[in-house]
């Protein structure tokens, strides 16, 4: 699905990622774990970049992506509301109910999203996201703003639609009890790939002394 | 009232400041909130000189005025994204330049006779033919763009960084805001006037966000309030024989003030 071949990219000659590659196949389900300034975020932002423009060093098989980031640059002035938030991205109105009542949000969908809290916006993007129906769904640290219990309901949500509908996903988190064990693959990059296998493998290269961030 | 009715010219400008007004709301929301505010101001600013140059060299200053607004505002629009300069400093550089620019071309043509005050505080009682006429044309413009780009230009102004991974037509879209908003501004220098046309497009959204909670319902608003203040500026201002625009501006002003006590209260009872 993404293939990222021989990817570096420098601000003012400083590499903030050197000569990165790897493949993401349909239905992975990936973590990508490394230190603050490790070039996380510069790598979702480039795979992004790379749906709009042909890169060279990426290549997309899908142009259903979807992108949940950890704090948007959301404008807390614009008087929106839930539903208007939602309807910017799908018309389909039953989808919409569907999502916000999975989500407990129903009852808000005529309520100010300027009104709402942190957790409560975050959930209401995260639908938002799920709304474009993604092949690919690639999230960076969408969970910092979400209560816990809620966030191992994300969680499973998305190991679901992993297992059930093939979604790919690209998880960004430097905190690993994000993790899902079963069937996903991790790869610890700090401005280089230092690692890239299964959850197993990855606890033996953290025992060698590699920290994460 | 029966008077005011009889008189052809203030029927007019009634008519162009209504117009005006709405074009102003309908912009409002979508440069207001999304802090481009100053856009507006520079490119009125612009349009000066625009004006300057082309009454150097036809009888008609739109001509040269439009397509050079125009330009000027893609230009600020490259500024913004491509360098490094903050962007209220840049959109302050503009308009400096552009006033230079202006006073440059006015003082070294000998064949100059258009006062400049009458472009700085414009004359709504002094209408070109043309000017209903384009009035009506800008604003069919904008609503079409609006109703063809609702979703998007929503988007845009409330989450940009969603919006430019969401769309890939963003900069066609912001680049055709950019063009509408300036052909609005240099068609309205010549009534409302350069110093205060901009805030045809400032106050809408500043009041209705006061008491709105729904984007739809800021548009809605906006558009309401601004056709009661324009209408209210034309009534007022001619017998008192104050500038039209003036009075309208400081209508708005009280409108903005009775909206932030609106909101006190709506508050206090939620």
């Amino acid at each position: 699905m993404v293939s990222v071949n021989n990817l570096s990219v420098s601000y003012n000659n400083f590499k903030v990622l050197k000569n990165i590659s790897f493949e993401v196949k349909k239905g992975d389900f990936l973590h990508i774990v490394g230190p603050n300034g490790g070039g996380k975020t510069t790598l979702v932002k480039a795979i992004l970049k790379s749906a709009e423009k042909k890169s060279l060093s990426i290549s997309i098989k899908s142009n259903k992506i979807s992108y949940l980031s950890q704090f948007n640059n959301i404008s807390k002035l614009v008087p929106i509301t839930v539903l208007e938030v939602l309807k910017s991205v799908c018309t389909n109105m039953n989808d919409i109910d569907l999502w916000l009542k999975k989500f407990d949000m129903l009852s808000y969908k005529f309520s100010s999203f300027r009104e709402l809290s942190g957790g409560e916006k975050q959930r209401i993007f995260i639908i938002r996201s799920l709304l474009l129906n993604p092949e690919i769904f690639i999230l960076d640290e969408p969970t910092s703003s979400l209560d816990p219990s809620f966030r191992e309901r994300f969680l499973k949500l998305l190991f679901d639609l992993n297992k059930n509908k093939k979604m790919t996903i690209l998880n960004i988190t430097h905190d690993l009890t994000d993790i899902v064990k079963e069937n996903s693959r991790i790869i610890y990059l700090d401005r280089e790939i230092y690692f890239n296998g299964s959850y197993n493998e990855f606890k033996k290269f953290e025992h060698r002394g590699h920290k994460h961030g | 009232m029966v008077d005011f009715l009889n008189y052809s010219f203030l029927q007019e400008a009634l008519l162009v400041a209504l117009i005006l007004s709405i074009v102003g709301s309908l912009l409002s929301p979508f440069l207001v909130l999304s802090n481009q505010g100053l856009l507006p101001h520079s490119l009125s600013h612009v349009s000066f000189t625009g004006y300057a140059l082309g009454l150097l060299f036809f009888d008609e200053p739109l001509i040269i005025a439009i397509p050079f607004v125009i330009s000027s505002s893609l230009i600020i629009n490259y500024i913004k994204t491509k360098t490094n300069i903050p962007a209220d400093s840049s959109i302050g550089i503009i308009t400096s330049i552009s006033i230079a620019l202006g006073l440059i071309i006015i003082k070294s043509s000998t064949s100059f006779n258009v006062s400049i005050e009458s472009l700085l505080v414009g004359n709504i009682f002094t209408l070109r033919p043309g000017d209903i006429l384009l009035s009506i044309i800008i604003l069919i413009l904008l609503i079409i763009f609006i109703l063809k780009f609702y979703k998007p230009l929503l988007l845009l102004t409330f989450d940009p960084d969603f919006s430019t991974f969401f769309n890939k037509k963003i900069f066609l879209l912001k680049s055709l805001l950019s063009i509408l908003t300036s052909i609005f501004i240099v068609i309205g220098v010549r009534s409302i006037g350069i110093l205060l046309i901009s805030s045809l497009i400032l106050f809408p959204s500043s009041i209705s966000i006061q008491i709105s909670k729904s984007f739809k319902k800021t548009i809605f608003y906006g558009i309401i309030v601004s056709a009661l203040c324009s209408t209210l500026g034309i009534i007022i201002s001619h017998p008192l024989n104050f500038p039209a625009s003036s009075t309208i501006v400081v209508i708005y002003t009280l409108f903005f003030m009775l909206s932030k006590i609106l909101s006190k209260v709506i508050s206090k009872n939620a």
